[in-house]
């Protein structure tokens, strides 16, 4: 039984996690009509960030939080507004392709810069921490990296649907032409959206830099997760993700508990084929 | 303005136009094994085959009808697959690669059917996720040879689809005849009423349905070329190599990969797949003598693929076409 609660304990922990890495993916979709492929690599960018702010200037993890949310936040600009905006007038071609090379791109470099090994962050100050409750234990990394998303999560949702900024956001996603008429320069809303999205990926990368080792390829996984609970929230839909994102951190661990982890991909890829199939639109999205 | 005095000056420069593409590319990849005389250069012309094959295949889904699949990689993996399993059961490569033509072509029926329901980014993440599901069964497969793969070892000669040392000049002119049947193919496709309807269906789905083509039959025709020719790019490589493994056929990467090549060449043209995989073989041999293959290829490749999908979708195909353009201007 108390295997049964650990497992559920853990599938919350890595639920949040994945929200608000997904939540990152939705914002940049919802408002500019662009699907990030490279958002796995935002992921790398951000944990490879923090590792040099830790292994080179000392700074822990948690600290290095803002520098790894400057660092993608900072990615997500500049490529919006040097290849993802003139993409943007083309076809669905070259915004596919666009955010595709920037995942090659940012792949390439990090292997140039930081070679092919796992590097992992030591001494954080987090890892010697942990909760134990009964028979279920919560390691410091992997709690606070949930706490920290949900807080973070919490905040992106509250900006976009409390404050005029956040409206102004809303207006563009659903019509640019419109929100420009009224007084709205779609494109700053643009490149707000990719610097939210960034940031918040950003952060994220920090946390899980906690307990997990970084390498250039480490965006792949985060990337295709993010992508299917985003298509299964519905393109666009902050809670539609949000839900999303428990349900596979869910089934990622369930699947482990139950049968061989090596599958668990293959079960979150089948739920995603299988809702596609059902309901296209996603959870919580508009048809 | 007509400075020829011919008729109609510009009906020559056509023709040419027409027919040049076919001289330089077929004369480019014909004489290469003689130009380029090494056992180290045919490997390297071998590489260049299996990349066109593949990308020449990609493109007649992925550019053709628009339908941007990054989930290619399990059909070149099946082609793999069939001729290391036929290695290791003793049956007849050739045979082996008739039969992983039949595999993909099933297989892409039964992934069709629900990545077809779904369009542009969804249908390329649905194939992302299809791509990823194949490659983790086979790497999970003892039958398959789990994460090791296959280690063969081919008899050389024809009736063995294997070629060694000083004669692999040989497998290069069987690439060769690989390529043109997939060239000649593309081209009578694009000739016919499939390949108009292809482009109807890239240009617009609603439109090309609202005017009666059918448009799932023929997306699901174009996705089962497609990986019938990437199957064969897939048999190729594994011969040559003498090797089949999960993450050199099953993985994102080989989908990548193939993605790449025809999207540097162009996309909208026969041609491209072909000039990009000469780029793509120049780019990653040239860095990896350069900067000994750390990522530094993936650098380049990736900043070309931004640049093209930012300012020319069309590839190198697409410049070309801007320059020629430019030269019958100025010619007027």
């Amino acid at each position: 039984m108390s295997d049964l609660i650990q497992t559920f304990v853990n599938g919350l922990m890595l639920g949040s996690v994945l929200a608000l890495v997904a939540v990152g993916l939705t914002v940049i979709y919802g408002v500019v009509d662009i699907v990030n492929f490279a958002h796995g690599e935002f992921v790398m960018a951000g944990m490879y960030a923090t590792f040099v702010a830790s292994s080179q200037f000392g700074f822990d993890p948690l600290l290095a939080m803002p520098v790894s949310a400057a660092v993608v936040g900072l990615i997500g600009v500049l490529s919006f507004f040097t290849f993802v905006r003139p993409a943007m007038r083309g076809t669905l071609l070259s915004q596919i392709f666009v955010t595709f090379g920037l995942m090659i791109f940012m792949r390439g470099v990090a292997q140039t810069l930081f070679g092919s090994n796992f590097e992992t962050i030591q001494g954080a100050w987090l890892s010697s921490q942990r909760i134990t409750i009964g028979d279920i234990v919560m390691p410091g990394p992997q709690l606070a990296a949930a706490v920290g998303s949900l807080v973070c999560t919490g905040a992106i949702g509250w900006f976009i649907y409390r404050t005029t900024t956040g409206k102004a956001l809303q207006a563009t996603s659903q019509d640019p032409d419109a929100a420009l008429m009224m007084g709205i320069n779609p494109n700053k809303m643009f490149g707000l959206a990719w610097l939210i999205g960034g940031a918040s990926t950003g952060v994220a990368a920090a946390l899980v830099a906690n307990y997990q080792p970084v390498h250039p390829n480490v965006g792949l996984a985060f990337g295709l997760t993010a992508f299917v609970i985003v298509a299964l929230g519905g393109f666009g839909s902050i809670g539609g993700a949000f839900l999303a994102a428990f349900a596979v951190g869910m089934l990622e661990n369930f699947s482990a508990f139950y049968g061989d982890s090596a599958y668990k991909q293959v079960w979150i890829f089948g739920l995603f084929i299988l809702v596609m199939l059902f309901r296209p639109q996603g959870l919580l999205g508009r048809a | 303005m007509n400075v020829n005095g011919l008729p109609q000056g510009s009906s020559v420069w056509g023709m040419v136009r027409q027919y040049l593409p076919w001289v330089l590319f077929l004369g480019f990849f014909a004489l290469y094994p003689i130009v380029f005389d090494s056992p180290s250069d045919h490997t390297l012309g071998i590489k260049m085959m299996w990349f066109a094959i593949a990308a020449t295949g990609w493109n007649m889904l992925g550019g053709f009808a628009g339908q941007i699949s990054l989930g290619h990689a399990t059909f070149f993996g099946v082609g793999a697959y069939a001729v290391a399993l036929a290695d290791e059961y003793e049956w007849n490569p050739w045979l082996a690669m008739i039969l992983g033509m039949g595999v993909a072509a099933i297989i892409a029926v039964i992934i069709g059917w629900p990545v077809f329901r779904l369009k542009g980014h969804y249908f390329t993440i649905a194939t992302i996720g299809t791509g990823e599901i194949a490659f983790l069964l086979v790497r999970n497969s003892e039958f398959l040879g789990g994460t090791e793969g296959f280690l063969m070892r081919s008899d050389e000669g024809f009736l063995n689809f294997y070629w060694g040392g000083r004669q692999k000049w040989e497998f290069y002119y069987l690439g060769f005849v690989l390529l043109l049947l997939a060239v000649v193919s593309t081209v009578m496709i694009s000739k016919s009423r499939m390949g108009y309807y292809l482009q109807a269906i890239r240009n617009n789905q609603e439109a090309a349905s609202s005017l009666g083509v059918p448009i799932a039959k023929y997306k699901q025709l174009a996705f089962i070329y497609s990986a019938v020719f990437v199957s064969i790019a897939g048999s190729y490589f594994a011969q040559q190599l003498q090797f089949a493994g999960p993450d050199e056929a099953f993985s994102l990467d080989t989908s990548i990969r193939i993605t790449i090549i025809a999207v540097i060449g162009g996309v909208l043209s026969k041609w491209g797949p072909m000039i990009g995989a000469i780029v793509f073989l120049f780019l990653s041999e040239w860095t990896n003598i350069r900067f000994g293959g750390n990522g530094f290829d993936l650098v380049i490749f990736g900043f070309i693929v931004m640049v093209m999908a930012a300012f020319e979708p069309n590839g190198l195909i697409g410049l070309g076409n801007r320059f020629a353009h430019l030269l019958e201007k100025a010619k007027s």
